[in-house]
């Protein structure tokens, strides 16, 4: 991992001993260029210090403007965003989501930070923005990638695909196979589901 | 004889990666020395006993590069050394003076048992697990698999592109490790959501699995349910878990591990022994901690200090019976299943690899004893891995899985909450960040390379699901906590280096030397 100072080239130890002021490197020999950085090197102590210190708070706040959208649970997203508004005429904005081609939810909010749990319908694909009116017209300031809000139930489709797949070609052949869903299989199912819903897993640690 | 069903027990080994060069003796790095000695060693003497017994059998075990890359380490191998003669030393001493009767034959067992462990971790396997796990596979008794690189929840990365460094560095660690492509991934928290499997797909991986509902829940209901896999457009297979196979096991209130007869986890002498013993054998500094030997058994719900003496020979006992029982109850399961579909149904039971030997004690005698049943005794059921379940049923339901986990919920909640939410910003800025320096710096110089390459370890370490976990379950929060702070900041003050061009080579030295992970990473996989 870490790289040894005898592995490395002339040209390599002379940017290291560049780093660390070394006078005189260029007329060194290779054994004593690594002689004068192991020299060099600061005390372990000093690097114990840096070590406590960014286990501190996070002193920087995220520079850049980002607005995420994730999967939470079924219905819920969480929402997060960050805008440096400096060169918008405004603060006052407003969060979309929507849903498809449908807006779903339009709230004013300030466009420089906020976040949020939000429920929306279960299994659509949404996608979240953040902007402001200007003479009747919304004007985007950030978007976000669309996600698929978790599901908590089966759905009722009743079509049926089957395939072997090419593990060379990455792709799947289709197949026509007979099999139909039968009765008790149906039933099994509203069982497994029951049943995977009520176990309580042990984790450790703990959950 | 045909068989009814197949039984493929699926064990995630995991742990995040902790290692402190800084420190002598820390207390988190006991996680990994607790779970080679009471977990990874049973497992791999239970499969090679099975093997010697001649036992054809399949059980499969993902392996994930920050578990592999800490088995590898030195210094943590040393250190896991150091701990197994500790204990050593500290049972000698206690068995062959104070103790009495019931307590000193238990210091002897535990004696036996680590002086054992340790002859097979440095006799057999010269310290090197990976390899014998990896003949384990190569005699196709072991199917391992990989995982995301650092076992990040992937529908909670906004970024595709690190998606995709997710699974490609674990399919490169695994294969450095195990000299060839992994056929499986376990997702990490075995969560998904649409558009993973095309990424899994381009990197050659064949199969995953998801909890039961990831599979019921899908576009297209299944026809077989959990009893056989579905396959997405892009060529992945999806098992799911049987819940009935993996509640006998797991469940809190029904799971076998929970028989009174069975090793009371809570219970451990670190907490009993005077501090002198504690100083001299497990902590210098004279802090209790679980030593990992404990002597007393569930005995039923009573206080700690109401417990009584485990009895191996009738925790062994039990062993057989549940072991009996749990065939038993698979054959049914097969039996019946077979009756409503018209395929040899696959019963598909995942768990934490910890929980066997950590967790419970006696979980990997429970592991060879139902292996050796089935092989020897059942006419009805026989053990297989999912890549040969694929190899027999080629052709299945196409479907796209449901989004889901197997944490609390089914869902993200246990990582995406109040209390973790801070984590997730961060994580998409640095993401983006690093796409930029890599598609910036096309020809640094060497300390600029290994600036950027520490910069992509201290953002994956980052992205580990475990902080967030250890964080919302109430367990080493501080430090938790301060790990992701820990490796946010560095990430920070790295590329403050990297911009102001005065990079402090000390700091980076520690920096490589502490957060080890993938020693071969170059920075332009994030381009």
């Amino acid at each position: 991992m870490r790289e040894k100072y005898e592995d490395m080239n002339k040209k390599e130890l002379l940017q290291i001993a560049k780093v660390y002021g070394i006078k005189g490197r260029h007329k060194m020999k290779k054994e004593d260029l690594i002689k004068a950085i192991k020299k060099g090197k600061k005390p372990l102590k000093e690097i114990k210090k840096i070590e406590e210190n960014l286990k501190g708070e996070i002193k920087k706040k995220t520079l850049q403007d980002h607005l995420e959208l994730l999967p939470k649970e079924p219905g819920v997203v969480f929402v997060n965003w960050q805008v440096d508004t400096a060169c918008l005429e405004t603060n006052e904005g407003e969060l979309k989501l929507v849903g498809g081609k449908k807006e779903i939810l339009d709230l004013p909010v300030k466009i420089s930070e906020g976040k949020g749990y939000i429920k929306v319908e279960e299994g659509i694909t949404v996608k979240a923005t953040i902007g402001f009116k200007k003479r009747g017209h919304f004007k985007t300031v950030i978007s976000s990638e669309s996600i698929v809000v978790p599901r908590g139930s089966a759905l009722k489709k009743t079509e049926l695909k089957w395939g072997k797949i090419d593990f060379k070609k990455r792709k799947v052949e289709k197949k026509t196979v007979t099999t139909k869903p039968t009765k008790e299989m149906e039933k099994k199912k509203k069982k497994l589901e029951k049943e995977a819903k009520k176990i309580k897993y042990i984790r450790y640690p703990k959950e | 004889m045909n068989k009814k069903g197949f039984l493929s027990i699926v064990l995630h080994s995991h742990l995040p990666f902790v290692k402190h060069p800084e420190e002598e003796f820390f207390l988190e790095e006991n996680w990994l020395y607790e779970a080679i000695s009471e977990s990874y060693l049973p497992l791999y003497i239970a499969f090679t006993n099975l093997k010697e017994k001649s036992a054809k059998f399949q059980i499969t075990m993902s392996m994930t590069p920050p578990l592999v890359s800490m088995l590898q380490d030195n210094l943590l191998l040393k250190r896991f050394n150091r701990y197994l003669k500790n204990r050593i030393e500290l049972l000698k001493e206690e068995f062959s003076s104070t103790a009495k009767g019931e307590i000193k034959e238990l210091f002897k067992f535990y004696y036996d048992r680590y002086q054992d462990l340790y002859r097979v971790f440095n006799d057999e396997l010269k310290g090197d697990l990976i390899y014998g796990f990896g003949e384990l596979f190569n005699e196709g008794l072991l199917e391992l698999i990989t995982c995301s690189a650092t076992h990040e929840v992937l529908p909670l990365e906004i970024n595709d592109k690190i998606k995709e460094v997710q699974v490609y560095l674990g399919v490169e660690t695994f294969i450095k490790a195990f000299g060839r492509e992994p056929r499986g991934i376990w997702l990490a928290e075995c969560a998904y959501t649409l558009g993973i499997d095309r990424i899994l797909s381009k990197h050659g991986i064949k199969f995953t699995i998801l909890d039961t509902h990831g599979i019921l829940y899908a576009d297209m209901p299944p026809v077989y349910g959990v009893s056989a896999p579905i396959i997405s457009e892009s060529g992945v297979a999806f098992f799911g878990r049987d819940p009935e196979s993996s509640k006998q096991v797991w469940s809190a209130l029904e799971g076998y591990p929970g028989d009174f007869n069975y090793r009371e986890f809570y219970r451990d002498i670190g907490y009993d022994l005077p501090e002198g013993l504690i100083k001299k054998y497990l902590h210098p500094a004279g802090f209790s901690f679980d030593s990992g030997i404990k002597l007393h058994k569930i005995t039923g719900k009573v206080p700690l200090n109401k417990k009584e003496s485990y009895d191996r020979n009738k925790a062994m006992e039990m062993v057989e019976t549940h072991a009996g029982n749990f065939m038993f109850n698979r054959e049914l399961e097969a039996k019946y299943l077979l009756g409503i579909i018209d395929r040899e149904p696959i019963m598909l039971a995942p768990f934490d690899a910890e929980l066997f030997g950590h967790w419970w004690f006696e979980g990997p005698d429970f592991l060879e004893s139902v292996l050796d049943k089935v092989y020897n005794f059942s006419n009805v059921i026989e053990t297989i891995n999912p890549y040969d379940y694929l190899v027999k049923y080629p052709v299945n339901q196409i479907s796209e899985p449901s989004t889901s986990s197997w944490g609390d919920g089914g869902y993200f909640k246990v990582w995406l909450n109040e209390g973790t939410d801070w984590i997730y910003p961060y994580l998409h800025v640095m993401g983006q960040e690093m796409i930029t320096l890599a598609k910036k710096y096309k020809n640094p110089t060497l300390l600029e390379k290994r600036l950027l390459n520490q910069m992509s370890r201290e953002l994956l370490l980052a992205e580990s699901s475990d902080w967030a976990f250890l964080i919302s379950v109430g367990t080493a929060v501080n430090y938790a906590t301060n790990m992701e702070k820990f490796h946010i900041n560095a990430f920070y003050t790295l590329e403050q280096e990297l911009n102001n061009k005065k990079i402090n080579l000390n700091f980076l030295e520690y920096l490589e030397e502490k957060d080890s992970i993938f020693p071969f990473i170059d920075y332009n996989i994030f381009k």
